[in-house]
């Protein structure tokens, strides 16, 4: 025990004082009486003296002494110490999506914080709380807070917010296993509202945040356009989670209410739907919506947009061959509208986006569009590499995909590739690359074919070979190749319009975009994602989409002229469940380390009503005596 | 003892006899109306006439309607002796209980004196009893010589029994008041009996003070008595002893009140913070000590 104002302990030194002022005011005082005859008679009634009488004086003395003590040591704040029963607490909360579930007019992560208050409330003084949020990465928010309510303040801080992402509690555990090691905490607390049942958790306690709220979801979406009969027809899947229900589904298309359908689905099954056909607008369809008439607790999933890919992109490609024969065919097959003269009468003119030059060594580079170069032996000025020698092997050279997962150009240059044939060379140049490009392939560990910018900035794409040397132009994946580099050479904005709440949208940015702002569903304005800078060429851009909900991408363009793209963010389809299972077995070792600390009790009320029980004792001991 | 009997309480006596007058016939019932047929002009009875008897005592109004001759009858009236003795020990000088013996003592005198009855004012002192006051007639003696209890000493000891026996106390023509705290370990119940067999009527008047029926004292005293200075009672006096004390109280009054109910004799106990209006008006005569 530890006291906080040890000098008011004088206080105790009043005890002495009090028992010397009893002792001298305790002699006997003499009256005289008329007579001492009703005393005496007294004497004699008073049968049975009781012994404790014999202290009945001593008693105020030593409530007194008693009240002066309790009210000295109440001063001083005693602080008792408890050994070992203080814990390092961890509450991990779950921020999955389902976690925004509303019960009750309470979400399941409000209701989680509501409990991770109350334990922290219960737990001795001298704990420290600690804090993981288990978004899509664990979030450690506080560490080892000794002070409830500093923790109470991280856990109505703004930043703690349930997310819209599925979430690894996995994660959070391992991040909990570390922190046991270290010593740093000995008790956690799960609150989830995953099923865990007994046994699925191991040193480990559960805060339960489920409930059993009706849940309804719209697990996929998609319509179909018949060119012939103009009808339209809508297909996808639903399901009730917590009961029986037939579910009333609305379709919108171009943003008009246009049919609705209900759906009979058993609980706990996905049930997938096939509209009836209906006659189109009569107009392009834009994008298409299917939503669920009734309210639940999580009403994320009760739409789900389907956006159709409106970009007009008009690609014009100028073929500098002798024999075009596979380019001419690669890009008919693409659709690209596209020219073909002979190097004797190629002259550098403007008009196209992509100048193809097969085995052709153009005078100079085109200062504007992209350039497509098939076995070039000659170095071209300002290309950013150089040709250095011609190589002819033995045997056909085997390319290899350079695998640079790390490069999100590469996995949009390689996007829909099947990569299971072999591409073979019987003849290649080495080039060694002065300026940055990114290699889709190798050849002996040299780049064969690889994109980037020339000292221009203007977009290359090079293959090192004839393509009259290499079945490429046999093999499937020739297509969706040479699609991708076209795209690269004149970009799409977007390539995909749904995505899964966290993924990441790849936006490919073209030279003559100068600025991108997204629009979120949950926010009123258009928030700036890119402004082009001076002398600053970016190829792609990456949009990690954390909203649920239709978004709105507008392009802003050298001349002025916009153009607006929308996508679509479903929610992660684990979290429509209102009550998943445990992801996992989750399990905390105990290590050495993992010991509690000291508890603190220096709640001194008890103190001070005590001291005021014996003050008031002795007052009606007084008082008694008095009347 | 400073002066109790002066000019004010005569005027408050004469206030309070009227206040008697009206309200009760006093002391000792009245005209004190004696079993013997005498010469008052008070009618008892008829009786026939004897020879002998006085002739002026016939009625002439019956013997005119019946021819009979009959003796009328009249009370006797008889002069009553009031003695009233007052303990003079040290213990009644505490407390104004001396001063409430003395108004006492001169209040009843002066009811008695109002009925033509012969009063006289003792001091019991040690063995003896000393007249201050003796066989006083008439309002003109009383106001003459009352003056001189003003000068009663209070102090020493008081023996009542053994100064009563061997005084005159008389012999049933009348009442005795005794006037005193009763404090005692002496034996004053010989004297009831001994005023009783003498036919007297016996009314003791038991004079106490508030400090003495509930006293303040608390805590470790030393409590001298003040006839004894070698007689003294040691305790730290606390809730067990007042109570004890309260039942000591109780059974010493209604010890006496016990013995005087047995011997056809009255009791009253009168505290130093009443008024003698209060005592004689309320709480003797609701006693029926005054009638």
């Amino acid at each position: 025990m530890s006291f906080l104002f040890p000098f008011a302990l004088f206080g105790l030194l009043a005890i002495p004082a009090l028992i010397i002022i009893y002792i001298l005011r305790n002699k006997y005082k003499e009256e005289t009486a008329p007579s001492t005859y009703i005393w005496e008679m007294a004497a004699k009634l008073l049968k049975r003296k009781n012994p404790l009488s014999r202290f009945e004086h001593l008693l105020a003395l030593i409530v007194q002494c008693l009240a002066i003590a309790v009210f000295s040591v109440a001063l001083a704040h005693p602080v008792f110490t408890l050994e070992g029963q203080a814990d390092d607490i961890v509450f991990i909360l779950d921020a999955s999506s389902s976690m925004g579930m509303v019960h009750e007019e309470k979400t399941r992560f409000e209701k989680g914080l509501d409990l991770i208050k109350e334990k922290a409330e219960e737990a001795v003084n001298g704990c420290t709380f600690t804090l993981i949020l288990a978004e899509k990465e664990p979030r450690l928010v506080c560490q080892n807070i000794d002070d409830l309510s500093r923790f109470e303040f991280y856990l109505q801080s703004e930043s703690v917010k349930v997310s819209k992402y599925e979430t690894s509690i996995v994660d959070s555990i391992a991040l909990t296993q570390n922190l046991f090691s270290e010593g740093k905490a000995n008790k956690c607390y799960l609150a989830t509202d995953q099923d865990c049942k007994e046994g699925t958790l191991t040193n480990i306690e559960w805060l339960d945040c489920s409930d059993d709220e009706e849940n309804y979801a719209i697990k996929a979406f998609d319509y179909k356009v018949n060119n012939k009969d103009g009808v339209i027809s809508f297909n996808g899947a639903i399901e009730s989670y917590a009961s029986d229900k037939d579910i009333e589904v609305t379709f919108y298309v171009n943003g008009l209410e246009f049919a609705k359908e209900t759906y009979h689905c058993d609980k706990g099954i996905q049930t997938g739907f096939s509209s009836k056909n209906y006659a189109t607008l009569g107009r392009p369809v834009e994008n298409v919506k299917a939503s669920i008439a009734l309210t639940d607790g999580l009403m994320d999933d009760n739409s789900f947009t389907v956006f159709a890919n409106t970009q007009q992109v008009d690609t014009k490609a100028l073929i500098v061959s002798s024999s075009p024969t596979y380019l001419e065919a690669i890009f008919s097959a693409m659709k690209v509208t596209y020219k073909t003269v002979s190097p004797a009468q190629y002259k550098l003119i403007g008009g196209y986006d992509i100048y193809v030059y097969d085995c052709y060594k153009p005078n100079a580079l085109p200062e504007v569009g992209a350039s497509m170069f098939f076995g070039l032996k000659n170095s071209v000025e300002g290309s950013g590499f150089l040709a250095s020698q011609e190589v002819i092997p033995d045997d056909s050279t085997t390319l290899a995909w350079a695998n640079n997962e790390d490069s999100t150009l590469y996995k949009t240059l390689t996007r829909g590739i099947g990569m299971n044939r072999d591409i073979l060379l019987k003849q290649y140049m080495n080039y060694s690359l002065i300026n940055n490009f990114t290699t889709v392939l190798k050849a002996n560990g040299k780049p064969s074919v690889f994109v980037g910018r020339s000292d221009y900035q203007t977009r290359e794409v090079i293959f090192n070979f004839d393509l009259h040397n290499s079945n490429l132009p046999l093999l499937y994946d020739f297509v969706p190749l040479m699609r991708n580099l076209v795209d690269y050479c004149k970009p799409k904005l977007l390539l995909d319009f749904d995505y899964e709440v966290g993924e990441k949208a790849t936006l490919s940015v073209a030279d003559e975009i100068t600025k991108i702002t997204i629009k979120r569903p949950d926010q009123t304005d258009p928030q700036i994602f890119y402004a082009k800078k001076e002398n600053e060429s970016v190829e792609q851009l990456q949009y990690e989409t954390r909203t649920v909900g239709e978004h709105l991408i507008t392009v802003t363009y050298q001349d002025g002229n916009e153009e607006t793209v929308n996508f679509f963010v479903h929610m992660s389809k684990p979290e429509m469940d209102p009550q998943p299972a445990a992801q996992a077995n989750f399990a905390l070792a105990i290590t050495d380390n993992t010991t509690p600390g000291d508890g603190i009790l220096d709640n001194i009320l008890p103190i001070i009503i005590a001291a005021a029980a014996f003050f008031a004792a002795d007052w009606i001991l007084y008082t008694h005596e008095q009347y | 003892m400073a002066s109790v009997i002066d000019e004010s309480f005569f005027q408050q006596l004469e206030l309070f006899s009227l206040a008697v007058k009206d309200n009760v016939a006093g002391l000792f019932g009245g005209n004190h109306k004696s079993k013997k047929f005498g010469s008052s002009s008070e009618f008892a009875d008829y009786r026939d006439y004897l020879e002998g008897d006085d002739i002026t005592k016939i009625d002439w109004n019956i013997y005119g309607r019946t021819e009979k001759m009959y003796l009328k009858l009249y009370l006797d009236e008889r002069q009553m002796q009031t003695r009233i003795y007052i303990d003079c020990s040290t213990s009644m000088s505490y407390n104004g209980k001396d001063e409430m013996a003395v108004r006492l003592a001169v209040a009843l005198a002066y009811l008695s004196i109002k009925e033509m009855d012969r009063v006289s004012i003792y001091a019991i002192r040690g063995k003896i009893v000393e007249p201050i006051l003796e066989k006083i007639v008439g309002k003109d003696a009383f106001t003459q010589t009352i003056g001189r209890i003003n000068k009663l000493k209070f102090g020493g000891d008081a023996y009542i029994s053994e100064a009563l026996t061997r005084s005159t106390v008389g012999f049933g023509d009348g009442r005795s008041i005794i006037i005193s705290d009763f404090l005692t370990d002496n034996n004053f119940f010989d004297n009831i009996d001994y005023l009783r067999g003498k036919k007297r009527d016996v009314l003791c008047l038991q004079v106490l003070s508030p400090q003495e029926i509930k006293p303040e004292i608390r805590g470790k005293t030393i409590i001298r008595d003040s006839e004894d200075s070698m007689r003294f009672y040691k305790d730290n006096i606390g809730r067990e002893i007042l109570n004890a004390y309260k039942k000591a109280v109780e059974y010493i009054t209604s010890r006496i009140d016990n013995f005087c109910t047995s011997r056809e004799a009255d009791y009253q106990l009168v505290t130093t913070d009443q008024s003698v209006k209060e005592v004689l008006l309320k709480t003797l005569a609701d006693k029926g000590v005054i009638k």
